[in-house]
Parts: C-alpha cells; sequence; structure tokens
C-alpha cells in the first residue's frame, strides 16, 4: 500500500505530511530527499519511516529535543538505521520526543508539544510521542522510538498504534543517544504487526559496535512457531496482583475485556502475586537517573552543541553553558541522579536499587519457568491533558507496569484494545528474553484485524500508493 | 628526630595497543592535532565503548609478571568528573573489581632480591592534553581513549633511593614485557608517589600525594624534598596535611594544589554499555603465548648461575638486546666467562664509539658464534680478536671473511712456523749460545722475535712449543 508513496506520490505526500503536522507537531524535521531510498527488492523497499530525534540518521538533524544539541547534526547512522536503509527503507524525517527521552508526555522538547490526533488536547504520550502521533495519523506506517520506562509502549498506548520493546541488546543501540544505558532499548512502533516484524528481522541482531548486542543466533527463542501460522496457540499466560484501583475506569474496563478474551482464546490464565512490582518503580528511577547524570555530562559545549561564549576559568565556562542546556525534566532528573549515586549515599540509594533489579530478574525467571508471557495494562489511564497534565510524580508513578519489561531487560509488546472507547487504550505482553515471536503470535491471536483504528478525520496516506 | 619512611607508587603505563581502548582509533600521538579521533572517542551523542582485547591481553601479561590475581570476569566503571580533556565527562576504568589483584614487584636493591607487594592493576581510558595558548585553551584528543594500566603499590618503599631503583626496573620489566613504549617524556610510563612519615615502621602517617614526577631522578628529589619538609613539620609539632602536591621541577620543590582542585566525589558505578563478562580463555592463551623473560629474574640467573659479576650482569639486564645475545651464545655451547667477557667489555665499547646498540647493527648472533669459534680454536691472536670485534661493528662481514681480507688468519702449519723458528735462531746466534749456557730469558727473547717476524699471527703457544723444540735441537746437537 505505500509503495511510491515517497517518490511517485512525493509532493501530494509531502504537502499532506506537512500540512496534518501543523496541527500535531509529531515531525520535527521532515525531508522526502535527504536520504534517498537504496534501490532493493526488499518487500519494505520505499516503505517510508520516521525515527526519534534521540536516533542518529546520518546527515539529519539530532536534537533530541534539547537546547544543547538544537544546531547538532549527526554524523554517522545509527546500526539499526543504517540496516533499515539496507533493506530500502526511506527515512524522511525525524520525530518529536521529549528530551533525551526523559517524559511520557512529549511536551519537554524544544520543538514544542506533540498532540494526540484523537483528541488534539491531549499529548501523545512520550517519550516517544511523536513517532506514536505520526503513525497513528497516518503519516507513516512505521516509525521508530526508544523505550527506557515505556516511552515506545506508552504513546503507542495513547495513539492506538502497536509499540514493540525488545529484548535488551536484540536490536543494537548504537546511534540511540544514551537516557539510561542499561535500560535502553530501539523499539518499533506501526500500523500493522507484521510491519514491526519485519523491521524486528530486519534489524535485530549482534553489532560489533555494541558490546551490549546479542547474538540472536544463539539465543534461545522460546517460541517455535511464526505468528504467520493461524493456528491456535496454547499458552499459559500470568496476570499479576496488583491494586486495581490505580487504573481509570476505562482502562479497568479494557484490561477485564482483555482477561476475558484470553479465556475464550483457550488460554490458561492465573494470577500471581508481584509484590516487587512497586519497588521496581522506585528503583527504575534511581538507575536510570543515576545513568543519565552519568551519559548527559558530555553535553558540555567543547566537541560539539551549543555553547555560552567566553569565560575565565573552566568552571565557569561550564556553568554557564550546562545551565542553559538543558531544559527542566532534565535538569532535575540529572541532579537526582547525582543525588543518588554521590559518595556515601551509594549503598542508600543506588546499591538498593540494584539489589531489587536482581530480585525482579530471579522472580521474572521463576515466573516464566510456568508462563509465556505475561499480560499487563500499559498506564494506567488514558492520554492526559496536554497542557495541564497530571503532575510529573504521577506520571512517573504510571510507568508502573512499563518498567518491569526494562529492568528485566525482557521484550514487551503493546497493542491497541479499548477501541469503542474514546481514545484508545492499550495491553501488553511482556515474555522472557528472546520471546518476541511469540509475543507477536499472541497479539494476533488477541486481535485478528491487522490495521489499527484510525482516529476519525484520519486516513493512511499509505492510500496514495494504492491509486 | 628521624622518621619511619613509608613511600607507596602509582604507575600508569600506556600499552602499546595498534587501537585505542574502546574504538578502532589508531593509538598514536604527538603528531597533528586531533589526527586520531572518531565518533566513539570523542564522545559524540550515541556511541558505545568496546573494549579492545589487544589491551586485555597485554593488561594480564603484566599481571602475570606481577604474580596478580587475575580477576574471573572483567567488570568496568566510570569515574565520573568534569574535565575539558575528558570527552565523556566520565573515564571507562575500574573500580570495584580492578582485572588484577594482590600481587608482588621483586627488583635488586642494596646487593639483595626485595619485594613490595602491590595492592592492584587496572585497566583505564586516558584522556586528551589540553594545549594553552596566550589567551586559548585547545585540546587535543589524540591521547583521549588511550589504553592505560594503572599499578598501584603498597607504602612499603623505605627510602627515595630505593624508589628510584625499584621504579627503574619496574620500567625495565614493562619494556622487556613489550606491552608499553614506556618512554616518559612522551608520558607512555608515569608515576605518582605517596609518601608518609612516622614514628614506628607499623603505622602510617598522613599521607601525601606527588604528581608530575616526569623523570625517575624527580622521584627521588620529590621525595627527598618531602622527608625534609614533612620532618620539618612533625619536629615543629606541626600537623602534615593530607593533600596532593605538584612537583616543580624547576624551584625543585613540592607545591600544594589549590583545595578546590583536588575535591572530587566520582560517584563510581559500573559502567553499563559493557556487560561483566568472565575472561574468556582464548585471551588468556593469547597473553601466556608469549614467553615473559622479567628483568629481575635474568639478574638473579646471572649472578647465581653464571656467577657473572654485578657489574656484567647489569648491562645484560640494562641492554636487553646484550643480554639475549649472551644467552643465545651460551645455549650454542659457548663458555659464558669468555663470551661475558667480550660481548660486556670490546663489543659494547666498540659500539659505544661508533654510537649505536646491538640491535641497530648487522651483527648476526651467527657472526658472534663463528667469531668465538675463531678465538676456541686459537685461530687469532688476543689482539686481532679486538681488532675483528670493531671491523665487524663497522660491518665488515663475517669474522672469517674479515680474517681473509685483512690477511690476520693465523698461521697455523707447523713447517711455516718451524721454518719462521729456524730462521730466528739462525739470525740469533749468541742468544743460542747464552742459552747453551743455561739463561733463561733466551728463549723469551727468540719468541719476541719469532712474533715479530710473524707480524703477530702465530698462535703464541703453538709458536712457543715449535720454537722450543728448533732451541732445543740446537742446543743438543752441538752438546
Amino acid at each position: 500500500m505505500w509503495s511510491g508513496v515517497t517518490s511517485r506520490h512525493k509532493e501530494q505526500y509531502r504537502a499532506a505530511v506537512e500540512a496534518m503536522n501543523k496541527n500535531i507537531r509529531s515531525i520535527c524535521h521532515f525531508d522526502c530527499d535527504a536520504i534517498p531510498a537504496r534501490p532493493t527488492t526488499h518487500p519494505l523497499s520505499e516503505i517510508p519511516i520516521l525515527v526519534k530525534d534521540n536516533i542518529s540518521v546520518s546527515g539529519l538533524p539530532l536534537t533530541c529535543g534539547s537546547p544543547i544539541l538544537a544546531n547538532y547534526k549527526a554524523v554517522y547512522n545509527a546500526t539499526v538505521v543504517e540496516r533499515l536503509l539496507d533493506a530500502g527503507l526511506h527515512v524522511v524525517g525525524k520525530t518529536n520526543l521529549d528530551e533525551f527521552g526523559m517524559g511520557a508526555s512529549t511536551t519537554h522538547s524544544i520543538h514544542g508539544k506533540t498532540k494526540n490526533p484523537w483528541d488534539l488536547s491531549r499529548s501523545a504520550g512520550g517519550s516517544s510521542g511523536g513517532s506514536a502521533a505520526s503513525v497513528a495519523s497516518g503519516m507513516a506506517p512505521l516509525a521508530l522510538g526508544s523505550d527506557t520506562g515505556g516511552s515506545v509502549r506508552q504513546p503507542a498506548s495513547f495513539c492506538g498504534v502497536y509499540g514493540l520493546k525488545p529484548t535488551y541488546g536484540a536490536l543494537s543501540r548504537f546511534g540511540l543517544v544514551a537516557f539510561a544505558s542499561s535500560l535502553d532499548c530501539i523499539g518499533v512502533l506501526g500500523e500493522s504487526l507484521e510491519y514491526i516484524e519485519q523491521i524486528f528481522s530486519l534489524s535485530k541482531g549482534m553489532d560489533p559496535r555494541d558490546a551490549s548486542s546479542v547474538d540472536i543466533s544463539n539465543a534461545r527463542d522460546s517460541s517455535s512457531s511464526p505468528s504467520t501460522e493461524k493456528k491456535s496457540l496454547s499458552a499459559r499466560i500470568a496476570v499479576l496482583s496488583f491494586d486495581r484501583g490505580i487504573l481509570s475506569e476505562s482502562t479497568h474496563r479494557v484490561y477485564r475485556k482483555g482477561c476475558d478474551m484470553l479465556l475464550a482464546q483457550g488460554y490458561e490464565i492465573e494470577t500471581v502475586d508481584f509484590p516487587l512490582i512497586e519497588n521496581a518503580i522506585a528503583a527504575y528511577y534511581i538507575i536510570a537517573t543515576a545513568e543519565a547524570s552519568s551519559n548527559l555530562a558530555r553535553y558540555d559545549g567543547i566537541r560539539y552543541g551549543k555553547r555560552k561564549g567566553q569565560a575565565d576559568t573552566y568552571l565557569e565556562y561550564l556553568f554557564d553553558t550546562r545551565s542553559q542546556a538543558f531544559g527542566n525534566e532534565v535538569v532535575f532528573r540529572t541532579l537526582l541522579g547525582t543525588y543518588v549515586l554521590r559518595s556515601g549515599f551509594y549503598d542508600q540509594y543506588y546499591g538498593k536499587a540494584l539489589a531489587v533489579r536482581r530480585d525482579l530478574v530471579s522472580a521474572f525467571r521463576r515466573l516464566f519457568a510456568s508462563y509465556d508471557a505475561v499480560f499487563l495494562p500499559v498506564y494506567p489511564i488514558e492520554a492526559f491533558s496536554v497542557e495541564d497534565s497530571l503532575d510529573e510524580v504521577a506520571i512517573k508513578y504510571g510507568d508502573i507496569f512499563n518498567v518491569l519489561a526494562n529492568l528485566g531487560g525482557l521484550p514487551a509488546l503493546s497493542f491497541p484494545m479499548g477501541e469503542d472507547e474514546r481514545l484508545p487504550v492499550g495491553m501488553q505482553f511482556v515474555g522472557p528474553a528472546h520471546s518476541e515471536s511469540k509475543l507477536f503470535s499472541l497479539v494476533q491471536s488477541m486481535r485478528p484485524e491487522e490495521k489499527i483504528m484510525r482516529p476519525s478525520g484520519y486516513t493512511s496516506l499509505g492510500m496514495m500508493g494504492s491509486e | 628526630m628521624s622518621y619511619c619512611v613509608h613511600i607507596g607508587l602509582e604507575i600508569h603505563v600506556h600499552l602499546n595497543t595498534n587501537t585505542k581502548m574502546f574504538c578502532g582509533c589508531r593509538a598514536q600521538f604527538g603528531e597533528e592535532a586531533n589526527a586520531y579521533i572518531c565518533p566513539v572517542c570523542m564522545g559524540l551523542p550515541g556511541t558505545l565503548p568496546v573494549p579492545n582485547k589487544e589491551a586485555i591481553v597485554k593488561a594480564i601479561q603484566i599481571i602475570d609478571s606481577l604474580q596478580c590475581k587475575l580477576a574471573e570476569t572483567l567488570v568496568f566503571d566510570r569515574k565520573n568528573y568534569f574535565y575539558p580533556d575528558m570527552p565523556k565527562n566520565y573515564q571507562i576504568s575500574q573500580y570495584r573489581q580492578p582485572v588484577g589483584g594482590e600481587g608482588k614487584f621483586s627488583y635488586y636493591y642494596a646487593g639483595e632480591l626485595r619485594h613490595i607487594a602491590i595492592r592492584e592493576l587496572h585497566l583505564e581510558e586516558d584522556a586528551g592534553k589540553l594545549v594553552h595558548a596566550e589567551s586559548e585553551s585547545y585540546v587535543d584528543y589524540n591521547r583521549a581513549g588511550y589504553p592505560l594500566v594503572e599499578i598501584v603499590t603498597q607504602p612499603e618503599l623505605r627510602s627515595p633511593e630505593e624508589t628510584e631503583a625499584m621504579i627503574r626496573q619496574f620500567h625495565k620489566t614493562i619494556q622487556y614485557l613489550d606491552v608499553s613504549d614506556a618512554t616518559m617524556e612522551e608520558g607512555s610510563f608515569r608515576c605518582d608517589a605517596n609518601i608518609s612519615l612516622s614514628k614506628d615502621a607499623k603505622t602510617l602517617g598522613a599521607k601525601v600525594e606527588i604528581k608530575n614526577l616526569n623523570s625517575f631522578h624527580f622521584v627521588k628529589k620529590a621525595l627527598l624534598f618531602e622527608i625534609e619538609r614533612q620532618t620539618e613539620l612533625l619536629n615543629e609539632g606541626m600537623p602534615v596535611k593530607l593533600e596532593t602536591r605538584l612537583w616543580n621541577a624547576n624551584k625543585d620543590i613540592t607545591e600544594g594544589m589549590r583545595s578546590k582542585e583536588e575535591v572530587h566525589d566520582y560517584r563510581y558505578f559500573q559502567e553499563p554499555d559493557i556487560p561483566e563478562v568472565s575472561i574468556s580463555q582464548d585471551v588468556i592463551k593469547a597473553a601466556k603465548e608469549k614467553k615473559l623473560v622479567l628483568p629481575v629474574s635474568r639478574l638473579v640467573d646471572l649472578l647465581e648461575q653464571y656467577r657473572l659479576s654485578e657489574q656484567v650482569a647489569m648491562i645484560f639486564v640494562d641492554e636487553k638486546e646484550f643480554g639475549d645475545m649472551f644467552y643465545r651464545l651460551c645455549e650454542s655451547g659457548l663458555e659464558a666467562q669468555a663470551v661475558a667477557q667480550w660481548l660486556a667489555g670490546d663489543l659494547r665499547g666498540s659500539l659505544s664509539v661508533v654510537g649505536s646498540t646491538l640491535g641497530d647493527v648487522p651483527i648476526r648472533f651467527e657472526d658472534l658464534k663463528e667469531f668465538f669459534e675463531l678465538l676456541q680454536e686459537e685461530l687469532i691472536s688476543g689482539r686481532k680478536a679486538k681488532q675483528l670485534i670493531h671491523a665487524m661493528t663497522e660491518g665488515k662481514g663475517s669474522p672469517r671473511n674479515i680474517l681473509k681480507a685483512e690477511g690476520w688468519t693465523l698461521i697455523t702449519d707447523e713447517v711455516s712456523i718451524k721454518t719462521m723458528a729456524e730462521e730466528v735462531c739462525d739470525t740469533n746466534p749468541t742468544i743460542i749460545e747464552q742459552i747453551k749456557s743455561g739463561s733463561a730469558k733466551g728463549v723469551d727473547f727468540l719468541m719476541g722475535a719469532l712474533m715479530r717476524l710473524s707480524k703477530g699471527q702465530i698462535q703464541p703457544q703453538r709458536g712457543k712449543e715449535i720454537l722450543q723444540r728448533v732451541v732445543d735441537e740446537r742446543t743438543e746437537n752441538s752438546r
């Protein structure tokens, strides 16, 4: 459907995207000509794809939504991007995000606030909100995002698209601007499961430039049957016991509907006690901010990035430059991360958080000895208002379900479920490491219809290609 | 009052790997600024470090030579602080689990073998270099990401003199291992010293660290200065401040740093970009592939097994190529004392005259072996041997060829020697008469005449035998 859209119908496509983007503001850099698609015979050849603006595409801006990188251009391709370009995909632009991936609303960015196409007064979620809103509104069938604590799945849920957060190390992080290295994953958002699967299989695998990447050929894939086989699955699914009171009414309704559907599919489903869920969110914010405080230290304006003119001493220069380098959310998290790592307090915070993480990893190992996957909501509530959004603590607490997969290094796949509601609601499966194909099968069994539902007034620009 | 002195060292060694510690850039500096940099060692957004296997192999070779305990897994930590020469504003180092644990270093001092305990050895990356101009500063990142090994000793050295001897021998050890260029001028071998004074040997005093020691000599001078400075303070009942001081080579003193410069909270935590991996068997195998020769074991061997003098033994340790040649020649069956004497004496002397050393000139092992065989077969006189060595250092060819070309071959056939002996006797009838009447010195005189006649080309022992026979014949005939 999308083939030829960016070539034969380029001008029409460009105009349509630009018109939509005026309201949604999901794309922060759009250019169909900058990186011409490489000619290939791959099924995804010439299919347009958008890339979150914290992933390096040579020759394109790499702002991370941050003042310090406002004028920065990438000089090399991320490994994942390089693999997709090799397959012939057409990178047409960069998408908006919360600065350095820190946030869940895509409102903390030098490119302004991204709106949710289902309701322009609401947030697209974040931090990959630009990617999610672009796919939901039909600007592109696919977008790369990044997921450190839910940043692919939560906006996918808010915007009603599919979102994959792969196993840690399955996709190379080379070229993904680090937020929290031990949690960061490049993820994929898409209008169809099939597209996401194809992107995943094209880009996964060992990368000599990323020591934490995993050799997939050696990794045990717990699932045996590819999802394209539409035979009925048998699976044991765990649902975790947690306080249902934190879910909004409609999220709760959709969650219950999901559980019913699992039973209807003939899956064994059991409720499992998982007391670590409350500690996990605290551990996540300690680990993520600690790593971030170190990862963001490099932005001093000396080698690249915006610098504050002259100063008499290095420290003066550093204070001047870094004081204007970041938005408030990034400053907050950098300070928090610096605080938890400071000498004498390591055991009290960071050490404790690591212990929780280790416990969580073993708890998941035990759980996956008996179950194929965990079924979870993505976020406790639907898209919140873009203006007077929730307070920042509530927004962070909302990551409670998503951070489990990141802390465990596990794959998670979110999908739209509550399409009868006014706003989309997503659910997710989390599986053991390298169980992506099992997750694809499970989601497919829950959503036999291939494509997502569009918000009213939006049609896929891919339709141009089928004319 | 005098105090017990406790000195420890932190030794930094640049490894001579092909590429940097965490990227593919050539590990080379000193040339055009910023010629060897890439997105990774410049810390561009999105880049990741990948450890260099060659560096790990070389670190393990140092670890083995120090008998340090090798860690089971390789773990890196981040040391966080801001400095303009650090591209990421953190240094990838090892903090909680250094790759090398406790070990010891043996050295020779005051006529005996001594040992100092090694606390740890860790791998890390170096930073770039600041270049200050009049009103601006520049950064050269060629050195950024260079693989660096830091070795920390226990404070067990007792004097500046011993410290200098120890660090020189440590430096020699690194050169033997061939894991570093180990030049102090270029900073590929650096050390910081720490020193404390106390009333008794069992307790340590307030530790003062001294940096900027860029020659062995400065290490000793700075420590001597510190002992004097701290002794004075202690004698006056003043406390010694726990601090880091810089050696000022222009003034020959140590100076305290501004306190602001030394207060750091490095906020160490494990490097999340490099997963903890066990040190693989093939890396360990690669490290052990090369047979390690250590200067101290060579020294002990030369002194105890070969019974060489300390002076000669030291030459064979300090000038490794001479030592290597010594061993090769001895292993080929030549007599050790003679080999040692010629190598450390005339060969080294001749080479130093022309300002070169064994590695630089085309004197092959085979040439030297031939030389010693000529000596052993008594085909050349001692005097000519000296000239021969000299001719060899000038690259005039193999010893036999030189002998032939110069006409230095000894006359060995009996007929020729006898003919000359008879000529000597014929021309000196009065001496023959004196011998007849019992003079003992007569034969010596004739021997001198024989050597002159042969231009020194008769092997003296053999010449004397034949001459004696000729003389005996003549004196007996006349009886």
